[in-house]
C-alpha cells in the first residue's frame, strides 16, 4: 500500500478503563484523490474512528493500539504542537450539525481566515480575498459580503456549504466529512453532497466520508468500508460492496434503499374515515412594536384531504412546509383558525374537550423522537396503559391485559413491562410509542416522522411492524415525513406539501413515476433506487437514468 | 443594533413605571395617616398641613400619585425626618461611597473569577479544576461580613496596619483613601467571587462540549487561541447576567459590609433610615436603587449581543 | 490525574449537615446552659471547660448559643425556601403553561419585584411589618421567589414543547392531569438543585439581617446577631466573632457541598446538553 497517502493500521480505541473497544483493529487505506466511504449505524465506531486520525477523541477517549501513518509520520504519537501542524492544513474536518459546528460569535470570515492565516501566514487581506472565493465557488450568493455576516444569518445547508469551503481554504491533503449532510433536507443534502464531490475532485483532495446511509454515498465513493460495532465488516470497491456483499449487516443496510414498487392506484370503492376541508392555521409572531399588529404566517394554507379506510396516506414535505403543524391539527393539538375536521362524518374540529376525548379514542398519534415522546419518569407497562386512562368503564386487570397484548403485538416482551424510557433501544422505545397508540384500538393513526430518529436498519423494522400491525387490525395512516424514500414501498397515496400548500396528490405509483410540481421532480430525482436487473442489483437514478451500474 | 437597542431602552420603561407605582403605594402601606408618616411628628399640626396640601394628599389617589411623580421628576424626593436635608441629595452624596467599593469589588471579582473559571474548565476534573472548585465552594461559604469582621482583627487590631473603620474619598486624598478601601473591597470580593467564578466555568464546560471548539481545534489552533478567541465570548455572555445581578445583590446587600467598616453609604443609610423610621428616606432609597438596578441590568442587556450576536429582541 | 471529588465532597457535606441538626436539637432540648440566662460572675470569660466557647459580655454561654442560633438558623432558613418555593414554584408554573396574558402579568410582577435588588426589597418590607423572625421568613420568601418564578417558569416552558407532553393532550388528558402527571415530576430534580441552592442563600440572608439587628430578636441568639454584638469586643474577646463566624461557615459548606453533588446528579438537563 505504498499509494495510500492515509494508512490506518490495527487502531484500537477504548473509553475509560478497559472495556470493551469502541474500535477494534480497524484497517483502512486512502489512495490519494480517493472518495473512501465509511458506513454503519449508530454505535458502529465509525466516527471515532475519524476523529482519532486528528486526534480529537472525546474525553476519556484514548487509541490503545495501532498506527496511522499519514505522509509518512505515525500521527499516533505526535506531540500537540505537531498534531496542530496537521491539523487543517493537512488533514481537514467537516462536522455534522451545521448547527453547531460553526462559532456562533465570530463572522464567518474571522473563521474561515483562521486556518489559512496560521498555516500559510497570510495577511488579513489575503486570507479575505481567497475565502470569498471560495465561498462563491460553493454557492454562497454575495460571498464578499459573507464574510462580515455571523452563521446564525444563513440556513443550514448555507452553513455547511461555508464549512467545506473553510475546511479547503488551506487546501489540505484529506478532508474528514462526518455525517455532513444528516442534518439536512433531502434535496439540499444532495445539492451539498454534490458540491463536496466537485469541488474535492478540483483540487484532487481525498475525502473520508461518514455516513450511516448506504445510498446516499455508495454510488458517489470509490471505495466502502462497512463498519459495525466497531468492527470492519466490508471493505471494498463500491462495486463490490454494492452488488456483492457479503455480510448480513451490509445486506440489511442495502435493504433499506428503496426498491421502487410504489403501489399502483386503488380501484376498489372505500368510505371516506378522516375528512380535511380548507384547514388554515396562522401562527402570529411576537408583536415587534405595541401599535403594530403580529406578522402571522400561514402554517397551514386551505388544505384538504380525504382519508379512506384501509388507506396508508403519505404527507411529504421539507422542514417549515407545514406538515408537522397539519398531523397536530387532525389530532386537535393545534387549533385551527377555519376549515373543518370530520371523523367518520362527525365534525371534530371545533368540539368541547370531553367530546373530543369520546369522539376521537379512535385517532391516535405516534411522535417523531421516541425520546421525547416518551416521559422519561414513567415505565413501560404505564406508559401504555395511560392511553386507558378515560375508559373508566374497563378494570384494572382488563387494561393491563389489553396493554401486555399491544405490547407483545408490537414485538416487545412481558420483561420489558418495568423498564424506563432510557433503558431500552431507540426501536424499542418507537415500538412502546406504537403500543400506546395501539392499546386504544384506533382506527386511525397519525404517524409523524416515525422512523427518522432511527436507525436505517431499524427503521426498516418498524415499517414492517408498522404494515403487519395496519392488517391485523385493520388500521389506517396518515404517514408525515421528510423523506420520500422511506414512504415508497408503503404509501396508497402520496400528498406533497410545499409552504403549507397541498401542491401534488395522487395514487403512489403516479406521484413516482409522474412528478408534475417541481419540488416532487426535484424530491424524485436525488432518490436512488436499487434495482435488480438480470441477477445485479443496480442502482438507479429515476430522473438521470442509469447512474452507475455494476 | 439600533432597534434593538430602542427596543430595549423602551422595554425599560414599563418596568421602570411598575416600580414607582411600587413605591409610591410603600407610603400608604406604612399604617397610619401619610402626611403623619412624611413628617414623623404628628405634634407638628403646621407641617402636616403643609405636606398634606404640597402632595394633594386631600385628593384621590391617582392624582396623588401623578403629583408626586411630578415632584420626583423634579428632583424633589421630600425632606428627611432625621435631619431635614433633602432626600435625594443625601442619596446621591452616600451612593458615591457606595458605587466605588462596589465597582472596585466587582471589576477585581471578574479580572480573577474569569480566567480562573475558565482554566478550572478547560482542566476539568483534573487537579487544578479540583482545586478551584474547592476554593470556590469554601469561598462561597463564608459571610462577607465574617471576613470583613476578621481582616480588622488581623490587619486592623493585631497588626495595625490598615484603618479598620472609616472612611476618606480617594478623590481627596487618594493613598489614604486607598487604605480604607482595601479591606471593605477584599471582604466583597471574596463573598462574591465564588458564584462568578462558578458561573465561568459551568459555561465555559457547556461551550467546551460544543462542535465547534472540536471543529477550532481541527483546524490546528493552538488550545490558547481556543479558549480566547472561540470560548471565551460565548463563555461569558451568560457571565455577563451574573455579573449584573451580583451588583444589584451587592447594592441591596451594602448594608451589612457598610455597618462592619461603618462606611457612610446608601447602605447604612438604608439601615438608619429604617431604624428611625424616616420614610422619605426609606421611599428615596427605594426609589433611587430600584432605577440604578434597571439601568445596571439595560447595559448588560445592550452589551449582551457584542457576545453573543444571534440574540434578538 | 482524576481525583474521587465528588463522593468525598457528598460526604463531608452530609456530615455537615448532620452536624448543624444535630446542633439545632441539642441546643433546643439539651442546652449545656441556658443561652439567655445573664451571669455576670462569668463576664467575658475565655474558652474554658465550663465553657468551651467563653462567655459573652452578660456571661451567657457562647456554645449554648451557637446551638440555639442553629436552630433560628435552619428553621428561618427552610421556612424561606418553603416560601419561596411554593409562592414561585406555583406562579412559574403558571405562567410556563398557560403562557399568554397571564404569563406576561407574572412575568412583569417578577420584573418588578426584580429590580428591587437583594436584601433591599426583604429591608423595606420589614420596615414596614417590623423586626423579627416570622416577617424575615415572609420578606425573605418573597424576595426569593422571584428566582423560583423565572427558573420554574422556563422549565415548564421547554417541557411543554416535548413530545410527551402533546402525547399527554394528544390523549385527552386535562390540563391539570398533564401538569401534575408528567410535567411537574419531571421539573422536581432541578428544584431541588436550586432549594439547595437558595437554602445556602437563605442561612446567609438570615445571619445578614440579624447582624443588622432586623432578623432574630434579642435576647433570642442568633449567629448573625451575635457577630454583631461581639464586634464591638472581638479585640479583647476574639470568640466572640470566631465562633458563631465558624458555626456559619461549617453549615454553608455543607450546604454548598451538598448543592454541587446534587447538580451533578440530579440535573439531567446538564447532562442532556452534552
Amino acid at each position: 500500500m505504498n499509494c495510500s497517502i492515509c494508512d490506518i493500521s490495527d487502531i484500537s480505541i477504548c473509553f475509560g478503563k478497559a472495556g470493551v473497544p469502541v474500535v477494534d483493529r480497524a484497517n483502512l487505506q486512502i489512495a490519494p484523490g480517493e472518495f473512501h466511504a465509511i458506513v454503519g449505524e449508530s454505535g458502529s465506531g465509525k466516527t471515532m474512528l475519524a476523529r482519532s486520525i486528528l486526534g480529537l477523541l472525546p474525553a476519556g477517549g484514548r487509541i490503545t493500539g495501532g498506527k496511522i501513518l499519514f505522509d509518512g509520520q505515525d500521527l499516533t504519537g505526535l506531540t500537540s504542537a505537531a498534531m496542530r501542524k496537521v491539523r487543517g492544513k493537512k488533514i481537514g474536518m467537516i462536522f455534522q450539525d451545521p448547527l453547531t459546528s460553526l462559532n456562533p460569535a465570530l463572522r464567518i470570515g474571522t473563521q474561515m481566515g483562521e486556518a489559512l492565516r496560521l498555516h500559510s501566514g497570510m495577511t488579513r487581506e489575503e486570507a479575505r480575498n481567497h475565502a470569498w472565493k471560495l465561498l462563491d465557488r460553493v454557492g454562497i450568493p454575495d460571498a464578499r459580503r459573507a464574510l462580515d455576516r455571523y452563521p446564525h444569518e444563513f440556513s443550514g445547508g448555507m452553513r455547511q456549504r461555508i464549512m467545506i469551503a473553510s475546511t479547503l481554504l488551506p487546501r489540505p491533503q484529506l478532508l474528514i466529512a462526518d455525517e455532513p449532510t444528516t442534518a439536512l433536507d433531502t434535496i439540499v443534502q444532495a445539492n451539498v453532497m454534490e458540491v463536496l464531490k466537485e469541488t474535492t475532485a478540483e483540487f484532487g483532495i481525498s475525502v473520508l466520508f461518514i455516513s450511516h446511509d448506504l445510498g446516499l454515498v455508495a454510488h458517489r465513493a470509490d471505495r466502502v468500508t462497512v463498519m459495525d460495532h466497531g468492527k470492519i465488516i466490508e471493505q471494498g470497491g463500491y462495486e463490490d460492496v454494492l452488488f456483492a456483499p457479503e455480510h448480513d449487516k451490509t445486506k440489511a443496510l442495502l435493504a433499506a434503499i428503496p426498491q421502487g414498487q410504489a403501489k399502483p392506484e386503488d380501484s376498489t370503492q372505500r368510505d371516506t374515515l378522516l375528512e380535511v376541508r380548507d384547514a388554515v392555521v396562522e401562527f402570529r409572531g411576537r408583536r415587534s412594536l405595541l401599535w403594530r399588529k403580529p406578522a402571522a404566517t400561514r402554517a397551514l394554507d386551505s388544505v384538504s384531504l380525504n382519508l379512506k379506510r384501509g388507506e396508508t396516506l403519505a404527507i411529504i414535505g421539507a422542514s417549515g412546509s407545514g406538515k408537522t403543524t397539519l398531523g397536530r391539527a387532525i389530532l386537535g393539538l393545534t387549533p385551527l383558525d377555519s376549515g373543518t375536521i370530520r371523523l367518520n362524518g362527525v365534525n371534530i374540529s371545533d368540539l368541547p374537550r370531553a367530546e373530543h376525548r369520546k369522539r376521537t379514542r379512535n385517532l391516535q398519534i405516534v411522535f417523531q423522537d421516541p425520546v421525547s415522546a416518551l416521559d422519561p419518569r414513567m415505565r413501560v407497562l404505564d406508559l401504555v396503559m395511560e392511553s386507558l386512562r378515560h375508559n373508566p368503564e374497563l378494570s384494572r386487570k382488563v387494561k393491563e391485559t389489553r396493554t401486555t397484548e399491544a405490547l407483545r403485538d408490537c414485538g416487545l416482551d412481558d420483561d420489558l413491562h418495568q423498564r424506563l424510557p432510557h433503558q431500552l433501544s431507540g426501536g424499542q422505545r418507537q415500538r412502546v410509542a406504537i403500543a400506546r397508540a395501539l392499546v386504544a384500538r384506533p382506527e386511525v393513526i397519525v404517524l409523524d416522522e416515525p422512523v427518522s430518529a432511527l436507525d436505517v436498519t431499524v427503521q426498516e423494522q418498524v415499517l414492517r411492524l408498522l404494515e403487519r400491525l395496519k392488517k391485523d387490525h385493520e388500521l389506517s395512516y396518515i404517514f408525515i415525513s421528510h423523506d420520500i424514500g422511506v414512504v415508497e414501498d408503503i404509501a396508497d397515496r402520496v400528498l406533497i406539501m410545499v409552504g403549507g400548500k397541498i401542491v401534488e396528490q395522487g395514487s403512489a405509483e403516479k406521484v413516482f413515476n409522474t412528478p408534475r410540481h417541481d419540488f416532487t421532480r426535484k424530491l424524485i430525482s436525488v432518490l436512488p433506487e436499487l434495482r435488480e436487473v438480470d441477477g445485479r442489483f443496480q442502482l438507479i437514478y429515476r430522473d438521470a437514468g442509469v447512474a452507475r451500474s455494476g | 443594533m439600533f432597534r434593538y437597542t430602542i427596543f430595549r431602552v423602551l422595554a425599560a420603561f414599563p418596568t421602570l413605571l411598575l416600580v414607582t407605582i411600587l413605591v409610591f403605594l410603600f407610603i400608604r402601606l406604612v399604617p397610619g395617616d401619610p402626611a403623619a408618616v412624611l413628617v414623623g411628628d404628628i405634634q407638628n399640626i403646621g407641617r402636616l398641613e403643609e405636606i398634606r396640601a404640597r402632595l394633594g394628599l386631600d385628593r384621590s389617589v391617582p392624582e396623588q400619585f401623578v403629583i408626586w411623580l411630578g415632584n420626583i421628576l423634579q428632583g424633589d424626593f421630600g425632606v428627611s425626618i432625621l435631619n431635614g436635608a433633602p432626600v435625594l441629595d443625601t442619596i446621591l452624596s452616600r451612593f458615591a461611597v457606595t458605587a466605588q467599593v462596589i465597582f472596585v469589588a466587582v471589576t477585581v471579582s471578574t479580572l480573577i473569577a474569569i480566567p480562573a473559571g475558565m482554566i478550572a474548565a478547560w482542566k476539568q476534573n483534573r487537579w487544578a479544576d479540583n482545586l478551584i472548585v474547592v476554593t470556590t465552594i469554601a469561598a462561597m461559604s463564608v459571610p462577607s461580613f465574617w471576613i470583613g469582621l476578621t481582616l480588622i482583627l488581623i490587619f486592623g487590631i493585631e497588626l495595625g496596619w490598615l484603618p479598620s473603620v472609616g472612611y476618606v474619598s480617594p478623590l481627596e486624598d487618594f493613598s489614604r483613601g486607598v487604605m480604607y478601601l482595601i479591606m471593605p473591597v477584599t471582604a466583597l470580593v471574596m463573598g462574591e467571587i465564588g458564584g462568578v467564578l462558578r458561573m465561568a466555568r459551568a459555561s465555559t464546560i457547556e461551550v467546551m462540549r460544543r462542535e465547534y471548539i472540536t471543529h477550532a481545534r481541527s483546524k490546528g489552533l493552538s488550545e490558547g487561541v481556543v479558549l480566547a478567541r472561540h470560548a471565551f465570548p460565548n463563555a461569558f455572555a451568560p457571565t455577563l447576567t451574573i455579573l449584573g445581578m451580583i451588583i444589584g445583590s451587592l447594592l441591596g446587600g451594602a448594608a451589612v459590609i457598610e455597618t462592619v467598616f461603618t462606611l457612610p453609604g446608601l447602605g447604612r443609610l438604608t439601615i438608619d433610615a429604617i431604624s428611625s423610621r424616616d420614610y422619605p428616606m426609606v421611599q428615596g432609597i427605594l426609589l433611587v436603587v430600584a432605577v440604578i438596578y434597571v439601568v445596571v441590568n439595560l447595559i448588560t442587556d445592550l452589551l449582551y449581543p457584542i457576545f453573543d450576536p444571534r440574540v434578538k429582541l | 490525574m482524576r481525583f474521587p471529588l465528588p463522593r468525598f465532597n457528598v460526604l463531608i457535606g452530609a456530615l455537615l449537615i448532620g452536624l448543624t441538626v444535630i446542633a439545632a436539637l441539642v441546643g433546643l432540648f439539651a442546652p449545656p446552659a441556658n443561652p439567655i440566662a445573664i451571669d455576670y460572675t462569668a463576664f467575658l470569660a475565655p474558652p474554658s471547660p465550663a465553657h468551651p466557647f467563653g462567655t459573652d459580655d452578660f456571661g451567657r454561654d457562647v456554645l449554648s448559643r451557637v446551638l440555639v442560633g442553629a436552630a433560628y438558623s435552619l428553621v428561618s432558613a427552610f421556612g424561606t425556601v418553603a416560601v419561596a418555593l411554593l409562592m414561585g414554584g406555583t406562579l412559574g408554573a403558571i405562567a410556563g403553561f398557560f403562557g399568554g396574558w397571564v404569563d406576561r402579568v407574572i412575568g412583569i410582577l417578577t420584573d418588578t419585584l426584580m429590580a428591587f435588588p437583594g436584601l433591599l426589597l426583604a429591608l423595606a418590607l420589614i420596615s414596614i411589618i417590623g423586626a423579627g423572625i416570622l416577617p424575615m421568613i415572609v420578606t425573605l420568601g418573597v424576595s426569593f421567589s422571584t428566582i423560583y418564578i423565572r427558573v420554574v417558569r422556563s422549565l415548564v416552558l421547554s417541557l411543554r414543547e416535548r413530545e410527551f407532553v402533546e402525547a399527554s393532550r394528544a390523549m385527552g388528558n386535562s390540563e391539570t392531569f398533564t401538569i401534575f402527571r408528567h410535567i411537574l415530576p419531571n421539573c422536581i430534580s432541578s428544584i431541588m438543585v436550586l432549594a439547595t441552592s437558595t437554602l445556602a442563600f437563605a442561612v446567609l440572608a438570615e445571619s445578614a439581617l440579624s447582624f443588622l439587628g432586623l432578623g432574630v430578636q434579642a435576647p433570642n441568639p442568633s449567629w448573625g446577631g451575635m457577630l454583631a454584638d461581639g464586634r464591638g469586643l472581638m479585640g479583647q474577646a476574639p470568640w466572640l466573632v470566631i465562633f458563631p463566624g465558624f458555626a456559619i461557615f461549617l453549615a454553608l459548606l455543607g450546604i454548598n457541598l451538598m448543592g454541587d453533588a446534587l447538580r451533578d446528579w440530579l440535573d439531567p438537563w446538564m447532562e442532556g446538553e452534552a
